[in-house]
């Protein structure tokens, strides 16, 4: 198999997931964009792709759409700090303002930390990577933001129909 | 709300319930050739000699890849001087076949106010695994042992003492997960450069400068944050300090005043032990007695 061949099978599988990704976090318009960005990363890198792809591509997706970068709101040990994956991304589109503004309220790390799980439907092992942290910091950062966010939601008023855009410092 | 609840509650947020269907390839593949691979696989047929711009691109590439295995040969040769001190850092950041065990304590302080995190790791490679017992400032402890053969990932944590989470990765690491990992790969890229020889708390070290690609200190209060420091010792040149300074938001928010954040983290503990039944079992998730074995859900 080439492999231009390898690379036309990966974009089959996962392109989609990515669009999703970034749909998930930014303007839908430029989702399409991210995509392509994200494949020309993987295509460079073909030989590096590890076993299991998808948490590698999310993880470029989430340095693509970290343009703007929020070094501000950097949280966490020093030496994730260092880590090449530790870029923060832009912020979610949620239809339930009261959920909007609670993760909103929330760090980076612990929001995308909560939507990897719950939106993209990752285990802690790939959320991890996506964040490029290890395993155990990435269990204890969940943890922290699960805790974050049912205080922060409690302390809030019952939810509206309203669109939030989370905007990013 | 509990936390099966609060993760439901997400899911129904979800604002792009299943994937959509990607964009058409067709678009992508001319890029294709445009963009140099990052090994030998000829990046577009040869039909057609490449543009300037990319020839140049591809020359400044080559040229700078026999750049790196020069200096890397310079380094790794023997003698005295500053580059030999990457050099052996690089060698001391790298597991052997043994188990590594680390102890590390990061302290971040924002606004006077300081929380710590203890972590212990061990590490061993082929097969490659990894235990780590991390204990952040809330006091609770979290464990988790990984093994990529057989492929097993288990976690326990204070949180919910009688079970033990068995989780199911997609397939083994491929790369080596430690936090000296992350450090050694600074090294290999050049983004860590030797300040010079002083001593820390009594113990002489060389003082390195960490200066990642990725990105650059802000400013604050009118001055340029310094670059994060790095400590190795003098003698085993096994690292012994990290120091970082950023910028955060009080209480982990994403809005509101930018306070400075120190973090240390001090590796107490930096030690490889012979591969044996003893040091083998450090590398296995602990008894939990009671504790019901389940499948992450």
């Amino acid at each position: 198999m080439t492999s231009r061949e390898l690379f036309e099978g990966l974009y089959e599988q996962h392109a989609g997931a990515v669009k999703g990704y970034a749909m998930r976090r930014a303007d839908p318009a430029r989702a399409e964009d991210v995509v392509a960005e994200v494949f020309l990363v993987a295509w460079r890198r073909l030989d590096e792709l590890p076993a299991e792809p998808r948490p590698w591509l999310f993880g470029v997706a989430r340095r693509v759409l970290a343009n703007e970068r929020r070094r501000a709101a950097r949280q966490g040990a020093a030496i994730d700090r260092l880590s090449p994956s530790a870029e923060p991304a832009e912020g979610p589109l949620v239809g339930d303002q009261a959920l909007g503004e609670a993760l909103a309220n929330l760090s980076d790390t612990d929001r995308e930390a909560l939507l990897l799980i719950a939106w993209e439907g990752l285990k802690h092992r790939d959320a991890a990577r996506v964040l490029g942290i290890r395993e155990a910091t990435f269990t204890v950062r969940l943890h922290r933001a699960k805790r974050r966010l049912a205080r922060a939601l409690e302390s809030r008023a019952p939810a509206t129909a309203s669109t939030t855009r989370l905007e990013t410092p | 709300m509990s936390n099966s609840e609060l993760i439901e509650y997400l899911r129904r947020s979800n604002p792009v319930v299943s994937d959509p269907p990607a964009p058409a390839i067709a678009q992508l593949l001319p890029r294709l050739d445009q963009t140099a691979r990052s090994f030998g696989d000829a990046v577009a047929p040869p039909t057609s000699r490449a543009p300037r711009a990319t020839r140049v691109r591809i020359a400044v590439a080559c040229a700078a890849a026999v750049l790196a295995v020069v200096v890397f040969a310079v380094l790794g040769s023997s003698g005295g001087g500053t580059p030999n001190v990457l050099a052996d850092v690089y060698r001391a950041l790298s597991p052997g076949s043994g188990v590594l065990h680390m102890v590390e304590v990061t302290e971040q302080t924002v606004a006077g106010k300081t929380s710590t995190t203890r972590e212990e790791i061990w590490t061993a490679q082929s097969p490659r695994r990894l235990r780590s017992i991390t204990t952040p400032a809330d006091g609770k402890t979290y464990e988790m042992a990984f093994a990529s053969s057989p492929l097993e990932d288990r976690r326990w944590s204070e949180e919910e003492p009688n079970v033990i989470l068995h989780g199911t990765p997609a397939g083994a690491l491929t790369h080596e997960a430690s936090p000296v990992s992350v450090l050694r790969e600074l090294v290999r890229k050049g983004e860590m450069t030797v300040a010079g020889k002083t001593t820390l708390e009594g113990r002489a070290v060389w003082q390195l400068t960490v200066h990642p690609s990725n990105y650059t200190q802000p400013a604050f209060d009118g001055k340029q944050l310094p670059d994060p420091t790095m400590y190795v010792d003098a003698v085993t040149f096994a690292p012994v300090e990290l120091v970082s300074e950023s910028l955060t938001h009080a209480n982990g928010q994403i809005s509101g005043a930018l306070e400075l954040e120190t973090a240390t983290t001090r590796y107490e503990t930096y030690e490889e032990a012979p591969k044996d039944a003893h040091s083998e079992s450090f590398l296995k998730l602990a008894e939990h007695p009671g504790a019901v074995e389940k499948n992450e859900p």
